[in-house]
């Protein structure tokens, strides 16, 4: 079995070797040559990867992981990180498989910082920066070389596209989302999105959902930014008595590249509508900032200080019905989580072998760290 | 491992023999036989458990068309050296069946089994083991190629594997694009 090509592998046993490497690695594999471009494409496509259920107590700066599997005992199998002693944490996001933290204190455990040393392209973080916490957005870059880079947006570009009256954040709009290569936020009446494109950093600014308009923006809503399925969503969540109503729009996806989207009026689409006996102070909510994990989506109840994190299965939401998606009473789904500690955040996860980079010089005002979650701290 | 192809023997007494003996001939693409424990091969490869339970074992050597003898000896040899060594439960109940029970380390043997293989064997021996759902043998085969790939650039890989890049600088240039916003998320 001699080829002038020295990897001579029939596709089906190539298949099989894929498998058996991380989505990360698979995705450099891809720059090998075209014939393995194309297997990777077409038969491991990163659709396979399940992604896991990543909690981050905020309190405690505890981290936990949720397998997909069910234990004998019915309940998720679960392990635990602990990262700082102290609060005051925030888990920025999720991407490649690191996790991004962001404090005020300095860490007080650091597993395993190393050397960026192999050819690697990370996706950006966007934050915002609390000291100002408005206009300013500062997005922070690993790429394949081998330092990361803070990039400060211009006040300038914001102030000529967003009108002044509505040029802040919106009351919720610490929640920054970040898909398709842009980070998204809502304006301060919610009646608009403004994307910062991550690659050429223009700015960009549409129309939220219709119905967002219709509702007087936040006097009897409270609208919110999410992640579904890798794109963007409102949740636009309402108190009624006897319940809580949340509509989950979604932006349509035209198939085009982002830019082109842009050049055209948003389409919006009325995905799902979850409902919540509503009984102050101790309902559950969507967790955020991604409202899908895999095939879930989660909820949250704090109460007395604890937080009970829940997970009900939905399937794929990008899927559009006709809007006639069946609508939850309640908000119902098995338990995952039981903690006496609040201010849970939750994350799709996917582990990762890859090395990971060092820390660059950040600003005084925190620190941003990187982690790969390694063998079980618990 | 090779055996003579006995055809002076009377055909009768020889299946009577046949069934009761306890282990099976298998015949390379280029017509070379060999001989392995029954037990081994049902337990080891899925295919041929298969073929033992359904009668279609050929005395005089079952045809493995796809297999060259190369390969062959090494599948007989892995599956004597299995049976020899004294392999956990968890390992057994894997290697059975089509699970998606996690890839346990390969063993001690099994490493030095693979590692003094050439890539060509290796390959060839990763293309036998997926023919006859030989499950473990495929795990131990690909984990030792896919070490062979984590941790390296590109131009690394193709270097080990001598692969030709058949791609444009431009092309290169747009799969580096398409790459910057992937998220491994969801």
């Amino acid at each position: 079995m001699s080829d002038v090509d020295g990897f001579s592998l029939p596709t089906d046993a190539f298949v099989e070797i894929l498998l058996r490497l991380p989505t990360t690695t698979r995705r450099l594999l891809r720059f090998v040559c075209k014939r393995w471009r194309d297997t990777i494409d077409e038969r491991v496509p990163d659709r396979h990867v399940t992604p896991k259920i990543l909690a981050f107590l905020r309190e405690s700066g505890n981290a936990f992981v949720f397998s997909g599997d069910q234990q004998e005992d019915g309940r998720c199998e679960q392990q635990m990180w602990k990262f700082w002693s102290s609060g005051d944490v925030d888990l920025v996001g999720t991407c490649n498989g690191l996790l991004c933290l962001r404090s005020g204190a300095e860490p007080s455990y650091v597993p395993h910082r190393r050397r960026h040393d192999e050819q690697r392209i990370y996706s950006a973080i966007t934050v915002l920066n609390p000291s100002t916490y408005q206009k300013i957005v500062f997005t922070f870059t690993l790429s394949e070389i081998d330092t990361g880079s803070w990039r400060e947006l211009p006040a300038a570009a914001l102030n000529n596209i967003i009108p002044d009256a509505d040029s802040s954040f919106h009351d919720t709009g610490d929640v920054l989302v970040t898909v398709d290569g842009a980070t998204h936020w809502l304006t301060a009446r919610a009646e608009r999105v403004v994307a910062l494109d991550l690659d050429d950093e223009r700015v960009v600014c549409f129309e939220a959902p219709p119905v967002v308009k219709l509702l007087k923006v936040p006097e009897k809503a409270t609208c919110q930014l999410t992640n579904v399925h890798e794109r963007l969503g409102v949740m636009v969540m309402r108190q009624h008595t006897p319940a809580a109503r949340v509509d989950l729009w979604m932006l349509e996806d035209d198939g085009g590249h982002r830019h082109r989207r842009w050049r055209s009026p948003p389409r919006w689409s009325r995905r799902c509508s979850l409902m919540e006996p509503s009984i102050p102070g101790d309902g559950r909510w969507i967790t955020s900032p991604h409202f899908t994990h895999g095939e879930y989506v989660l909820s949250k109840r704090e109460a007395g200080g604890a937080t009970w994190l829940y997970r009900h299965r939905m399937g794929d939401l990008t899927k559009n019905d006709g809007g006639e998606k069946a609508q939850m009473w309640p908000l119902e789904g098995e338990e995952l989580m039981c903690n006496s500690r609040a201010g849970v955040m939750t994350f799709p996860f996917v582990e990762t072998t890859e090395p990971l980079p060092i820390c660059p010089p950040l600003e005084p005002w925190e620190v941003i760290c990187f982690f790969r979650l390694e063998g079980s701290k618990s | 491992m090779e055996v003579d192809k006995g055809k002076g023997e009377a055909e009768e007494t020889r299946k009577v023999a046949e069934a009761d003996r306890d282990t099976v001939t298998l015949k390379s693409s280029d017509g070379k036989l060999f001989e392995v424990s029954k037990e081994a091969a049902a337990r080891l490869s899925t295919v041929l458990a298969g073929m033992i339970a359904g009668g279609s074992i050929d005395d005089n050597g079952t045809d493995l068309k796809q297999i060259g003898s190369e390969a062959l000896e090494n599948v007989v040899d892995y599956c004597n050296k299995h049976a020899n060594s004294i392999p956990s439960a968890a390992l057994i109940s894997s290697s059975i069946s089509f699970n998606t029970a996690p890839f346990k380390e390969p063993e001690e043997w099994e490493r030095k089994f693979v590692d003094r293989l050439s890539h060509d064997a290796l390959f060839d021996l990763v293309e036998a083991a997926n023919f006859l759902g030989m499950e473990r043998l495929l795990d131990v085969t690909c984990h030792k190629i896919s070490e062979m790939m984590k941790g390296k650039s590109p131009d690394q890989i193709r270097e080990v594997f001598n692969i030709k890049n058949d791609y444009t600088k431009e092309e290169l240039e747009e799969i580096r694009q398409e790459l910057a916003w992937a998220f491994y998320d969801d």
